[in-house]
Parts: C-alpha cells; structure tokens; sequence
C-alpha cells in the first residue's frame, strides 16, 4: 500500500468512525486540549501522508488541519481493519 | 476474545483534575484502546462538572469552547471581542472576564445536554434590528 492508498483508507475508516484512540494518545490530546473533531478534521483534510517514525507502533503520520486551522500531526495504524490513532 | 479492562483517565484544567475510568480494549500490540463514543462521553462529562463547578482559567475555556462545538472565531462574534483576545484569553496572556467564563460554561453545558439556550440568546442578541419599529394599535379614537 503506498501512501495515498493509505490515506484514503485512514480517511474511509476515520469518516466511518472505525478507529479507536490508545491511552498514550489520549494523554497526549489531552495535554495539547486536542478533541476529536480535530482528530477527524486533520484526517479528512490531510495535505500529507507519510511513513511514519515518531514510534515504534504507528505506520503512517498524516498532517492536516484541526477545525481552527492550526497543522497538526497524528501518527496512526491500520490494523484489521480499524485505524489506531497511536499519538499526536 | 477481546480482552477489555477499565482505564483510569485523569483530565487536569487550571490546577483541578478530573478523574474517571474508561472501558477499554487491551490490545497486545498497542495497549489500552478506547471507542471514540467512550472518550466522547468522558470528555462531556467532564465538561458537565466542570462547568457546574465553575471553573475558571485558560485551559478550561479552551476546554469548554471546544465542548461547545464553537470556533476561535466564532467565540470572538458571539462574545463581540476580536479573535486575537480569545487567543489570548486561551493562552493566559489576558484575564478572563467572570462573564465571559459565565457564558463559556453556559455554552459548553447546554451543548453536551444537546440544548442551545445561550446559544441563541447570543446570536440573536446580534441580528441588526431596525431603526424604527411600528407597535400595534391599541384602543380607538373618540
């Protein structure tokens, strides 16, 4: 899968509500006062898409918007289906 | 089988935490996992006691703005402040008016309630009204 097969899956499964958030993400969205309609925005709204390498658990990084506009960077794994929203 | 545990999830705004727990899924590989609808309700929660608690301060008018559903931009039109002082009330570069703060939990709880009471209250206390306005007519002549 390259990286705008991956992100159009991330964003079909996010758009469908099929992720789920580890705790080290929510911690971190918590610290950063992120919610998760900038989770989504981010994600619908991605200008890139790459291989991730912020840890060890995550694929891909994707960066977009969140609702104010601001850029910010979700690190993420499709796995069976299901995008996991590793951290921010 | 999936194996699922409570995780505790603490949410600290201005100095005063909020602790709950979170069902969540224990995956081997990524750990705790959490369903987007299970934060969501934490995060209203949250909200609901915050508000009726009367917090004050930066990081829970961020909060709260955000629980409202309402943008940097729309707070400014709403509260009829520039943007740049909802910034700085949300960095803490400005005190916050005790009405302001008010407002912003009236929002943030009426939101999580699905009701928009303030929220109308405000909008319509900015539509432009005309300058002049007939009453009706009342009693008769002679």
């Amino acid at each position: 899968m390259d990286s705008g097969q991956a992100l159009s899956e991330i964003q079909r499964l996010v758009a469908a509500r099929r992720y789920q958030i580890s705790l080290h993400a929510k911690q971190r969205m918590i610290e950063r006062q992120i919610d998760q309609r900038d989770l989504q925005h981010a994600i619908a709204h991605a200008v890139t898409c790459g291989a991730s390498g912020v840890d060890q658990v995550s694929d891909w990084t994707v960066t977009g918007p969140d609702v104010g506009g601001e850029s910010m960077q979700v690190a993420v794994a499709i796995d069976d289906g299901v995008v996991v929203i590793t951290v921010f | 089988m999936t194996n699922t545990t409570m995780i505790t999830i603490e949410h600290t705004l201005d100095g005063r935490t909020f602790k709950g727990q979170v069902g969540a899924e224990l995956h081997p590989k990524y750990g705790p996992l959490f369903a987007p609808e299970a934060l969501e309700l934490f995060d209203r929660k949250v909200a609901q006691l915050a508000a009726s608690q009367g917090i004050h301060g930066p990081q829970s008018f961020r909060f709260l703005r955000k629980v409202a559903h309402v943008t940097m931009e729309e707070a400014a039109r709403l509260l009829r402040v520039q943007r740049s002082t909802v910034h700085r009330w949300e960095t803490g570069d400005t005190e916050i008016p005790g009405g302001v703060m008010e407002t912003m939990r009236a929002l943030a709880f009426e939101a999580t309630k699905g009701e928009s009471v303030t929220r109308d209250r405000l909008d319509a206390a900015l539509e432009v009204h005309p300058s002049s306005v007939d009453v009706p007519t009342f009693g008769r002549a002679g």
